[in-house]
């Protein structure tokens, strides 16, 4: 074999060498996404699935609030489908760090490569990401086809729709790392972590519930929770304005609390939590990497 | 970076696990000692460039931690490691771009990848161009007969397979240091001979690879080392090419014995003779015979040795000097033999 010039292969920029980390991690990412199993199961778990949990929701609203699908419904039904999307980002960066290490056993080999395993993280958390995005945008659709979801292109707020989406993504993923950072060092159950942790999200960040009828320390949580206004943006977004309960019952704003904030506020805060969220994940991502080589973890399996 | 022409250097370099203390000892009672492990304890070792460096140890020796900390996976938790001149601690970037690892015995591999894909995603981690790594998985794959298996999954390729693929994932980034944990371990004597050759072979090719191998085989470690550190309980007990570490026992005879009807208190019993430096045994179940090695501490203890045979009620069925292996080493050193170990 024909050795290479010597770092020859190390001579681009160190941007150009995280990117090429990011694209191989994103490629792994779909491959793994994609082929776990036959096409038919594939659909019924990336498709299938959600839409069951769309219909158990509307079929709970009826119980709860008759056949009158007002703008609580599409508070419910939206925030259920972007949740997804928080689900694919939160939860499942940390399965990457397991299933690689317990699963795969390829960790220590990743981790050995002269890769960013930060940017390794995030290429693989793209393929998630994506199908949950698809998945969102196919909830949306049989939503506004079939549900009463009262979304319509024509009332889509496009410019504040991708300046939400834009400036939510890297906190999502800045989550996401913190939380395959714990996994790193974790030794049993690990594989629970990420989903107990969107499980609270989805809890807290105004998912189901508006802050305003949370207790106190559960409001508080979730008003410091990048996920409630990124959420809540999304929302307006979508609906083409600030959602609010029906005529009937007063017509105020769904979260008054969050009503509080124009467009442009919630958009100045995603940015705030956008830019310290990526900055605290990479460092603490950084430092609990060396707390996890310090103690060996890096190759450790654990019984997954 | 300093100036270094060593492939790796480790200065007084140990490892130290903590153990959690079991639920029904309290901490007060417990020792801060009992509660820690020491896998390596104070290992120096210089590594020049263009080296076949071997390991040669039983298990829990070190071995493996000594190369997580070399390659970086693991934090020393005192001494220093370099290699090629960078500290493990300091450079780790500068030391993954010129290094490699293959892990024996293992079954990773992302298994939804044919092998092709497999390689093919390693060597672009390491930035080798995509027609160059193509050229050399062909050449790889090949070489370690895995041709016909390009387009498998991995999930269908057996545990051995897999290890061969893992092998050529090892060398399809040519790596300035190569570290082999135990290679061929699990695999068949024809493929384990192939990646012997094949180990050597690269490393003819160029005067500036080095290779440090782990190994549970005396005779690899004999075939491929350039030299050999034998390593017991985090430590190196001697360093030296096989032919001086052999040459260690050079005054010392070794014989081997075949003898019928003892029992395990007449061997200690031979064990225990004057004069007796090394013992082990293995026992025929053919012909109810146990073999045993000895290494004396002159020639005259023979006849001491074959009187304790039967005062234990022995008989003696064959007695033959030879020339002392690595294996006759290593008991001298460690007190047991390898093979006692892998049994075990």
């Amino acid at each position: 074999m024909t050795s290479l010039p010597k770092l020859h292969r190390f001579n681009s920029t160190s941007l150009e060498h995280e990117w090429r980390t990011f694209r191989i991690a994103a490629w792994l990412g779909w491959q793994v996404e994609s082929n776990w199993t036959v096409p038919i199961v594939f659909f019924i778990y990336a498709i299938l699935r959600p839409i069951s949990t769309a219909l158990i929701l509307l079929l709970m609203y009826i119980v709860i609030a008759g056949n009158h699908r007002g703008e609580y419904f599409d508070y419910l039904y939206i925030s259920n489908a972007l949740y997804l999307i928080v689900m694919q980002s939160i939860a499942n960066m940390s399965w990457t760090v397991l299933e690689d290490r317990e699963h795969y056993r390829m960790l220590k080999y990743i981790y050995t490569a002269p890769v960013s395993l930060f940017a390794y993280l995030i290429g693989r958390a793209v393929a998630r990401l994506s199908i949950g995005i698809s998945t969102s945008v196919l909830l949306l659709t049989v939503g506004a086809l079939w549900m009463g979801l009262h979304l319509s292109l024509l009332s889509v707020q496009w410019g504040w729709l991708v300046t939400y989406f834009a400036l939510g993504i890297p906190v999502l993923l800045s989550f996401g790392i913190v939380i395959a950072g714990l996994a790193l060092v974790i030794t049993r159950n690990g594989e629970f972590m990420g989903e107990i942790i969107a499980s609270m999200l989805l809890l807290v960040c105004s998912v189901y519930f508006p802050p305003d009828i949370l207790p106190v320390i559960l409001r508080k949580l979730s008003l410091a929770m990048p996920v409630t206004y990124w959420l809540e943006g999304m929302r307006r977004a979508l609906a083409g304005g600030l959602l609010r309960y029906s005529a009937a019952m007063g017509g105020r704003p769904i979260s008054p609390r969050l009503a509080l904030y124009s467009n442009s506020d919630l958009a100045m805060i995603l940015a705030c939590f956008s830019v310290v969220g990526v900055t605290i994940s990479f460092f603490f991502y950084r430092w609990i990497e060396g707390v996890a080589k310090a103690r060996g973890m890096i190759d450790r399996i654990t019984g997954f | 970076m300093s100036q270094s022409p060593l492939a790796i250097k480790t200065d007084n370099v140990g490892r130290i696990y903590k153990k959690k203390a079991a639920k029904r000892v309290s901490r007060a009672s417990s020792p801060d000692s009992s509660r820690q492990l020491v896998a390596l304890d104070g290992v120096t070792l210089e590594v020049e460039k263009g080296e076949l460096f071997g390991l040669l140890g039983p298990n829990g020796a070190g071995k493996t931690t000594l190369i997580k900390v070399l390659t970086t996976l693991l934090t020393p938790s005192f001494g220093s490691a370099e290699v090629l001149g960078y500290d493990v601690v300091r450079e780790p970037k500068a030391i993954r771009e010129r290094i490699n690892m293959v892990s024996g015995g293992e079954t990773s591999g992302y298994g939804i990848l044919t092998v092709k894909e497999n390689l093919w995603m390693f060597s672009q981690f390491y930035g080798v161009p995509t027609k160059e790594a193509h050229r050399r998985s062909d050449e790889l794959l090949a070489r370690l007969e895995l041709t016909g298996m390009k387009d498998t999954r991995v999930s269908g390729l057996s545990t051995g397979e897999r290890q061969r693929m893992n092998f050529c994932r090892g060398f399809i980034t040519d790596p300035e240091v190569l570290f082999l944990d135990e290679p061929t371990l699990g695999l068949d004597v024809h493929i384990a001979r192939v990646t012997r050759e094949f180990t050597r072979e690269w490393m003819r090719k160029n005067p500036e690879r080095t290779v440090l191998l782990t190994t549970h085989y005396m005779a690899e470690a004999d075939e491929l080392c350039d030299r050999i550190a034998i390593i017991d309980k985090g430590r190196v007990l001697a360093c030296d090419t096989p032919e001086n570490l052999k040459r260690m026992l050079q005054a010392q005879p070794v014989f081997q014995i075949r003898a019928g009807g003892l029992s395990e208190s007449g061997i200690d019993g031979i064990r225990s003779t004057t004069g007796v430096i090394g013992l082990t045994q293995e026992f025929d179940l053919e012909t109810s015979h146990h073999s045993l090695n000895l290494i004396l501490q002159e020639e005259s203890v023979i006849s001491d040795v074959v009187g304790a045979i039967g005062a234990a009620g022995g008989k003696l069925v064959g007695l033959e000097k030879h020339e002392p292996t690595l294996e006759d080493v290593f008991v001298k050193l460690v007190g047991r033999s390898l093979k006692e170990d892998v049994t075990e």
